[in-house]
C-alpha cells in the first residue's frame, strides 16, 4: 500500500473550461486547482452549488478531461481502465436503471468489476443488508425513493471493496438517520479498514464530522485547504465545560481569571446538536410506539416539526415515521405504506449491521440509538479526542454559544 | 470477457424490459400465425398461398427487426449517456469499446433469439400449409417448386468478347462503322456486345441450339429428376403464341449418359419446368441440352438469367429457412453496428435519423447507383452536372454507396420464395461484408467517438 509519500489522488494545475457549440470559452468550471489527497485520508471537497467540486471529481473519472492541467488516480491517469477497479464512486445522483431491481443492479455492477459469481452473490447479500433493502431488493429501482436509491448507489460503489471510495454528495436525499448510518459508515472505512474516501458535499455538518483534510472551492478555484483541526481551531481561546455553575462559583472563576489578566468571554449552556436531538427523539419514539403499538397524533406532529427542520430527504423521513407507527403485520396498501415498508425494512438491520461495524473500538449501544448528544461517539471522534491535546472544537462552540466557529471575531 | 457478457445480457433485458423489443416481439406473434389463415395468394392454388405466407413473414420480420434494431441500437449509448447511467458504468473496470461491443452483442443476440423463434413459427405454419388438400398438379408444384431447396444451374456462356470482336470486325468490314467518332465507338461496342449476349438466347425459325451445363453436384445413380426451368418470349411481346420445340438431353456419343427426345409446346411468358432424369448427366457432371425452334415463322428467346436454368435439389427447406435468417441477421447485425456509432455522438432521435436515412439507402442502393450512372456523361456527352461539381457529386455518392450496403444483394425472402437454395457461400460472404468489413468499420468509428467524448458534457 502506498504511504504518506505518494497521492492516491493528484491534481496538478487542473483546468476544465466549458466551450460552446462554436468552441468560444463558456465557463470556467474548475481553475488551476492542485490539490493532494492521501492515502488513508477522508478528504473533504467543500463549495457551494457550481464551485466545480463535481467538474472535479468527474474529471477524476474520465467523465470530463481537463483542459489543461492533469489528475492522477491512484497514480495512473483517470483514463486507465484497470486503476477502476479499485475505485468506489457514488454520483451526484443514483444514476440506477429503472427496470432491474436492486439485487440485479448491484449483480451487474458486480459483474462490471469481474467479480466471480459466488462471491459476487455474497456481497450483494451483505450490501443489501448493510443498506437496508434487502426486503425491497425484488422491487424495480426505478419505483424506489430517492433515499432508497441513495442506498443503493452507495452499495454499488462498495461492491468492489474499493480503495479509493469518491462520494459526491452521499447524503442527499437520506433522512438523519440514513445519514448517521453513511457518516458512521465511512468513519468505520476508514478508521478500520484504510480506505481513503474524497467526500464532496455542501453539507458542512457532514463534511466536519467525517473529513480529516478539507478543501473549499468557490468559482473553481480553491481558496483554501488544510486539516480540518488546523482550519477550525483557535489557539488563542481555552475552553472548559464543568457542571453547572451558580452565580458565586462564576464570580470567583471571573476574579480568578482577572487576576491573571484574563477575561471570561460568554458563559451558557451547551446545547445539543440538532442532529444529535433529532436522532434522540425519533428513537424514543420509536421504542414507545412499539411499546404501546399504536400511533398517536401527538408523535405524529412531533415528527412532522422535526423532519420540517431537516430539509433534506423529507419525503424519506415522513416514510420513515409512517414506519415506526405501522403495525407490523397489518401493512396497508398504497404509496405510504410501500415506502413505509421500505423504511422499516431499511432500519433496523442496517443499524445493527453499521452499529456492529462501528462498535469495534467505539462504546457499546444499543441498535436504534444514536450517538450520544455531544457527538462525541463516533470513533473518528474519539480518535480525533486521543490525538489532539486540545480542546475539541466543538466544545468551545457550546461554551460560547456560536453557531459559526469560522468567523468568530465579528461576535466578539 | 465475463463483462462484455454482462453488458450483452443487460442489453437483452433492457429491451425485453423497457417494452421495446416486446411491442415488435408482440406485432410479429400475433402476424406471423395470422398470415396464413388470411393471405390466400393468387386465391387458387396452395402453391402462391405458401409463397405468399413465406414472402409475406420473412419480409415482415426483417422490416421490423430492421426497424427494433435501429431503435435498440440507437438508444443503447445515447439515452445512457442522456440519462447518466454511464456515469456509474464508466467509473467501473470496463474499456468503453468493450461497452459498445457487448450492446452490439446483446442486441444480435436478442435479434438471433427472435429470428429463431420466427423461423420455427414460419417452418411450422409451412409445414401446416403444405399439409392442406389441393389438387395432385398444385400438391407438385409446392413440392417441386416452393418447399424445396433448389441450385438454378446457368448455361455456360460463350466467350462473348471474341463474338463481339467479329462482329465489329463484320461491320467495319460492311462500312457500317464509318461514321463512329473514336469517342464513340466504345458505346457502339457495349451495344453489340449486348445484342451478341442476347443471340446466344435467341431461337430463329428452325434454330438449333446446344447449351451446356457444367458442374452439376447431382448423384447420376439416384432416381432424383433435375428440371429445366424456361421462360420463353416472343420478341414483340404478345403473349398467346405458344413456343414449339424439341429438345434432348444427354450426349448422343457418351454411352455411359441417358439420353431422350421430346417436343411440345411451350405457352410464352409463362415459366415451365422439363423434367431430366439424373442420369442424363455426364460423369464430369455436364449436361448437354440441345434445343431447336419448330416454328418456322417465328423467332423466340430467353431473356434474363433466370429464363433458362437447369434446377436440382441440393438440400433441405429447414436448413435453407436457417441459412436465409443468417442471412437477414447480417443485415442486422451491421444495422446495430450503424445504430451503435450513430448513438455514440449523436442523440437518440439524430441518430434514429441517421440510422433510418441509411437503412433507406441500403434498401435502395440498387436504383440509386443505376440512378448515378444514369446522369453519368457517356463518353464525352454533356456533364448534366457540369465540369466541375460532376465529378465531386458523383464521387462523393459512389462512396456514400460504397459504405452502405446494398440491402437487395443480401435479401433472402425472394431466393427463399422461389425454392431456390441460400447458398452457405451468400450467407460467409454475406457475414465478411456486412458484419467483418462493414460492421468493423463501424464499431471501430462508433468505438473511437465514443471514447474520445466527454460523456459528462455538462456545463456547471
Amino acid at each position: 500500500m502506498n504511504h504518506n509519500r505518494k497521492p492516491v489522488v493528484q491534481a496538478v494545475g487542473l483546468t476544465k473550461v466549458f466551450k460552446d457549440f462554436w468552441h468560444r470559452k463558456r465557463v470556467v468550471a474548475v481553475d488551476r486547482l492542485d490539490f493532494d489527497i492521501h492515502s488513508r485520508e477522508v478528504f473533504g471537497l467543500l463549495g457551494p452549488n457550481g464551485s466545480g467540486k463535481t467538474t472535479t471529481i468527474k474529471m477524476m473519472l474520465g467523465l470530463l478531461y481537463p483542459t489543461r492541467g492533469r489528475i492522477s488516480v491512484l497514480g495512473r491517469p483517470p483514463t486507465d481502465v484497470a486503476v477502476k477497479a479499485r475505485i468506489g464512486y457514488l454520483p451526484e445522483e443514483s444514476y440506477l436503471y429503472p427496470f432491474l431491481d436492486a439485487r440485479e443492479t448491484l449483480d451487474y455492477y458486480g459483474q462490471l468489476f469481474r467479480i466471480p459469481r459466488p462471491e459476487r452473490r455474497r456481497r450483494v447479500e451483505q450490501l443489501l443488508e448493510m443498506v437496508g433493502l434487502m426486503r425491497e431488493a425484488r422491487r424495480r429501482v426505478g419505483q424506489y425513493s430517492k433515499g432508497m436509491a441513495r442506498r443503493i448507489g452507495l452499495a454499488q460503489a462498495l461492491i468492489n471493496d474499493p480503495d479509493l471510495l469518491i462520494l459526491d454528495e452521499p447524503t442527499t436525499g437520506l433522512d438523519p438517520i440514513g445519514t448517521r448510518e453513511i457518516k458512521d459508515l465511512l468513519t468505520y472505512l476508514n478508521l478500520q479498514k484504510h480506505k481513503t474516501i474524497l467526500l464532496c458535499s455542501h453539507l458542512l455538518a457532514d463534511v466536519e464530522d467525517v473529513c480529516q483534510r478539507v478543501a473549499v472551492l468557490y468559482g473553481g478555484r480553491c481558496q483554501v485547504m488544510g486539516g480540518m483541526h488546523e482550519l477550525l481551531s483557535r489557539d488563542d481561546r481555552t475552553q472548559i465545560v464543568t457542571d453547572r455553575l451558580d452565580e458565586p462559583t462564576l464570580t470567583q472563576v471571573r476574579a480568578l481569571l482577572a487576576d491573571n489578566h484574563k477575561q471570561v468571554i460568554s458563559v451558557g449552556t451547551p446545547t445539543a446538536k440538532l442532529e444529535a436531538f433529532f436522532l434522540q427523539t425519533v428513537s424514543t419514539a420509536r421504542q414507545a410506539f412499539r411499546d404501546t403499538s399504536g400511533a398517536t397524533s401527538g408523535g405524529r406532529i412531533a415528527e412532522f416539526l422535526v423532519q420540517s427542520e431537516a430539509p433534506q430527504g423529507a419525503q424519506v423521513v415522513e416514510s420513515l415515521v409512517a414506519a415506526s407507527r405501522q403495525e407490523p403485520k397489518e401493512p396497508e396498501p398504497g404509496e405510504g405504506a410501500q415506502a413505509a415498508a421500505a423504511a422499516s425494512a431499511g432500519e433496523q438491520p442496517a443499524r445493527q449491521v453499521i452499529t456492529h461495524l462501528v462498535s469495534g473500538p467505539a462504546p457499546e449501544s444499543a441498535p436504534g440509538t444514536p450517538p450520544s448528544p455531544d457527538g462525541t461517539a463516533s470513533p473518528q471522534e474519539q480518535e480525533r479526542k486521543q490525538g489532539e491535546e486540545q480542546a475539541d472544537r466543538t466544545v468551545i462552540d457550546k461554551l460560547v454559544q456560536r453557531p459559526d466557529p469560522i468567523e468568530p471575531d465579528g461576535r466578539e | 470477457m465475463s463483462h462484455i457478457w454482462a453488458v450483452a445480457r443487460h442489453m437483452i433485458s433492457e429491451a425485453i424490459r423497457m417494452k421495446i423489443a416486446l411491442v415488435f416481439i408482440g406485432v410479429l406473434v400475433v402476424t406471423v400465425p395470422v398470415l396464413p389463415f388470411t393471405l390466400a395468394g393468387d386465391g387458387v392454388t396452395l402453391q402462391s398461398r405458401i409463397q405468399s405466407f413465406l414472402a409475406y413473414s420473412l419480409g415482415l420480420t426483417g422490416t421490423l427487426l430492421s426497424l427494433l434494431t435501429v431503435f435498440l441500437a440507437c438508444g443503447a449509448l445515447a439515452n445512457e449517456i442522456r440519462d447518466k447511467y454511464l456515469f456509474m458504468v464508466v467509473s467501473k473496470p470496463i474499456a468503453r469499446w468493450q461497452f459498445v461491443i457487448g450492446k452490439w452483442l446483446g442486441i444480435c443476440l436478442l435479434n438471433a433469439m427472435i429470428l429463431l423463434c420466427v423461423g420455427l413459427a414460419v417452418w411450422a405454419f409451412t409445414w401446416y400449409l403444405k399439409g392442406l388438400p389441393t389438387y395432385p398438379e398444385d400438391r407438385r408444384a409446392v413440392l417441386n417448386e416452393v418447399i424445396t431447396v433448389r441450385y438454378g444451374a446457368k448455361p455456360v456462356e460463350p466467350d462473348f468478347a471474341q463474338w463481339t470482336d467479329a462482329r465489329v470486325r463484320q461491320l467495319r468490314e460492311e462500312g457500317r462503322l464509318d461514321d463512329v467518332t473514336a469517342a464513340g465507338f466504345e458505346d457502339v461496342r457495349a451495344e453489340i456486345a449486348r445484342e451478341v449476349r442476347a443471340q446466344f438466347r435467341t431461337f430463329a425459325p428452325g434454330q438449333v441450339r446446344v447449351f451446356r451445363f457444367d458442374n452439376l453436384l447431382v448423384d447420376r445413380t439416384s432416381e432424383e429428376m433435375l428440371y429445366l426451368h424456361m421462360k420463353p418470349i416472343h420478341p414483340s411481346g404478345v403473349d398467346d403464341v405458344m413456343f414449339p420445340a424439341r429438345w434432348q438431353f444427354g450426349d448422343p456419343e457418351d454411352p455411359d449418359t441417358l439420353t431422350m427426345v421430346d417436343e411440345g409446346e411451350f405457352i410464352v411468358q409463362r415459366f415451365h419446368s422439363i423434367p431430366i432424369p439424373a442420369r442424363a448427366v455426364n460423369k464430369e457432371g455436364t449436361l448437354y441440352v440441345r434445343m431447336q425452334n419448330l416454328d418456322r415463322q417465328r423467332s423466340f428467346l430467353l431473356e434474363g438469367a433466370e429464363s433458362f436454368e437447369v434446377l436440382y435439389n441440393v438440400g433441405t427447406f429447414h436448413w435453407n429457412l436457417f441459412r436465409a435468417l443468417s442471412l437477414v441477421w447480417c443485415r442486422l447485425a451491421f444495422l446495430a453496428a450503424l445504430g451503435l456509432a450513430a448513438s455514440s455522438f449523436l442523440s437518440f432521435p439524430v441518430a434514429c435519423m441517421v440510422a433510418l436515412m441509411v437503412l433507406f439507402l441500403a434498401t435502395a442502393s440498387g436504383y440509386l447507383s443505376e440512378a448515378v450512372e444514369m446522369v453519368s456523361p457517356k463518353f464525352g456527352g454533356e456533364d448534366p452536372y457540369g465540369p466541375v461539381l460532376g465529378p465531386v457529386v458523383r464521387t462523393l455518392t459512389h462512396i456514400l454507396l460504397w459504405m452502405v450496403p446494398n440491402f437487395s444483394r443480401f435479401d433472402p425472402v425472394g431466393t427463399v420464395v422461389a425454392g431456390r437454395v441460400v447458398t452457405l457461400m451468400w450467407v460467409v460472404q454475406s457475414f465478411i461484408s456486412l458484419v467483418v468489413i462493414k460492421g468493423l468499420i463501424l464499431g471501430f468509428l462508433g468505438s473511437l467517438m465514443f471514447t474520445k467524448r466527454e460523456l459528462a458534457q455538462v456545463t456547471v
